[in-house]
């Protein structure tokens, strides 16, 4: 009687927990987007514009546009680079590295990805920011400084993932590989083919994290609304302008409302890029568990 | 007598300080069925898997004495991609790679060169009807492998084996994760490729054994204890160890 009734409570806790998580990620989305629905009727397809004059008195302009854009190029540029790198250097790791090596790289991985952003950014700002001045940069913060910076924050996460991803190929795989005669890149080409749910869960997780990142962006990208036209520009992405101007906006006004929008965005576009993750990640789940 | 393929003399493996196979000497024929047998734990696989070098792989294995392969020592061979294309394996459970059927059969022939199109289908064709799949997955060539049966995956990596056109094919208990029919489907195609192919099985089945073999070698702990015409052996063992084998005692 009694372990029916403990057992009976366990289950009605853990599936209010469950039921409060879902309710909780739609009261957010729900909240934010009742938010910016003032932003959407009196702004309309004028969010989309260029330009951000969200504090002029006479005639403000609410343009995301050129926003939107550069965290889109952000997100898209530096993920890039993290995932070939990041691919480098797990192949590196899982089949060349000496156990020690392994090992030292693996901790320095897990003590990296605990750096918080804000302490990155720092480092972006001071050592990365001077660097480029002495270089003859024109703004100490750019889109090269935060590029390099969110690469630093999300390189360790790439790697461990498609490190772990590569270790659960079956041994088996892989001799049946080198037993009709494969070399290092032939096997490679199965390992990775096992791997590929993992590590395409990876590289999106990646795009993602870069593209709501907003403590990085807010210190190293430079703030100017203006779109990049060289690595050396400063830039100002959505979240860096949600970050600084959303402590200073009147609740309720237009610009309040619009700034919710943004984070609406931002929102929607993390959501469904995790559902086509998991999408993706199904579909290539066929070809190893049948 | 046909001629010898395998050549073993005094052959000792090591993983680190235990010592899996002492003092080998066998030889291995030409176009016939050698089937290895012996106790779990007995070298079986051991022995198997030094004759593709794939023990190689393994930290700590070491090996004294020799291999030849057509006289030639083969842990003196430079080009292990070509030694491996005509001494091809087959796992103890079927492991084909996470791409579609085709993609499987043809992956040794892209290892070894060839990419041209319409030869890969026809090659990919002839190793699947040598392993008696060809009727049963013609229609689906483009899916995952990893879809079909236990019984038609074996058969596959067998395909796969075999699409290199290979002197020697090696198979590691090809059956002992199948089930009775699949078990036979895969021992009738073994004594057709042995009219072609020297094969050289690990089984743990006497029964396995009888049906399929022309030469048997037994093992126990480490040590070569008999070897010779499979019926005879069946027949008449000479040794102690071989009759208990024989007779289910150990196994």
């Amino acid at each position: 009687m009694m372990k029916k009734t403990i057992s009976f409570l366990f289950v009605l806790l853990t599936s209010l927990a469950a039921v409060a998580v879902a309710a909780a990620l739609f009261a957010i989305v729900f909240f934010i987007f009742s938010e910016s629905i003032r932003a959407i009727r009196e702004v309309g397809f004028g969010l989309f514009s260029p330009n951000w004059y969200p504090v002029w008195e006479t005639e403000p302009e609410f343009g995301i546009g050129t926003m939107l854009l550069n965290s889109l190029i952000l997100a898209v540029w530096t993920s890039v680079w993290v995932w070939i790198l990041g691919l480098g250097v797990a192949i590196y790791l899982h089949r060349y590295a000496s156990n020690r090596e392994r090992e030292l790289m693996l901790r320095i991985l897990e003590y990296a990805s605990g750096i918080p952003s804000v302490v990155l950014g720092l480092f972006g700002v001071l050592i990365l920011g001077n660097l480029f001045l002495r270089l003859g940069a024109w703004s100490a913060q750019n889109f090269l400084n935060a590029s390099i910076v969110l690469s630093i924050l999300t390189l360790p996460f790439m790697v461990s993932l498609t490190f772990q991803s590569l270790e659960k190929v079956p041994r088996q795989l892989v001799e049946g590989a080198i037993s009709l005669g494969a070399k290092d890149f032939a096997v490679i080409q199965v390992e990775l083919k096992h791997a590929a749910p993992g590590i395409v869960n990876a590289m999106l997780s990646v795009f993602n994290r870069i593209f709501g990142e907003t403590m990085i962006v807010l210190m190293v990208a430079g703030g100017a609304n203006m779109l990049v036209g060289s690595f050396l520009d400063p830039v100002r992405p959505l979240t860096a302008t949600l970050g600084s101007e959303i402590g200073e906006v009147a609740a309720g006004s237009l610009h309040y409302s619009v700034l919710f929008f943004i984070a609406f965005l931002v929102l929607s576009g993390c959501l469904i890029l995790n559902v086509l993750t998991n999408r993706i990640t199904r579909r290539l789940e066929r070809w190893i568990k049948g | 007598m046909s001629e010898v393929v395998f050549e073993i003399k005094d052959l000792y493996a090591f993983y680190d300080d235990h010592c899996a196979l002492q003092n080998v000497n066998l030889k291995i024929r030409e176009k016939r069925v050698t089937a290895i047998m012996g106790p779990s734990g007995c070298g079986k696989s051991t022995l198997l898997r030094c004759l593709n070098r794939l023990n190689d792989l393994i930290p700590g294995f070491s090996l004294k004495g020799q291999i030849l392969f057509r006289g030639q020592d083969i842990y003196r061979i430079r080009d292990l991609t070509e030694y491996r294309r005509r001494v091809t394996m087959v796992f103890q459970k079927p492991n084909p790679f996470p791409m579609s059927i085709f993609d499987n059969v043809a992956y040794g022939l892209r290892i070894h060169g060839i990419t041209k199109k319409s030869i890969l289908r026809e090659k990919v064709e002839h190793a699947l009807r040598m392993a008696a799949l060809w009727d049963e997955v013609k229609e689906k060539l483009k899916k995952p492998a990893v879809q079909l049966s236990g019984g038609q995956q074996q058969r596959l990596c067998i395909a796969r084996a075999l699409a290199l056109e290979p002197d020697v094919l090696l198979l590691d208990e090809p059956t002992s994760a199948l089930d009775p029919i699949a078990t036979m489907k895969i021992e009738r195609l073994l004594e057709e490729l042995a009219q072609q192919y020297t094969v050289v099985i690990v089984t743990h089945s006497m029964g396995q054994a009888l049906r399929i073999s022309d030469e048997v070698v037994f093992l126990y702990e480490g040590r070569l204890i008999e070897y010779g015409e499979t019926s005879s052996i069946a027949k008449t063992p000479r040794h102690e160890v071989t009759k208990q084998f024989l007779t289910g005692k150990i196994g």
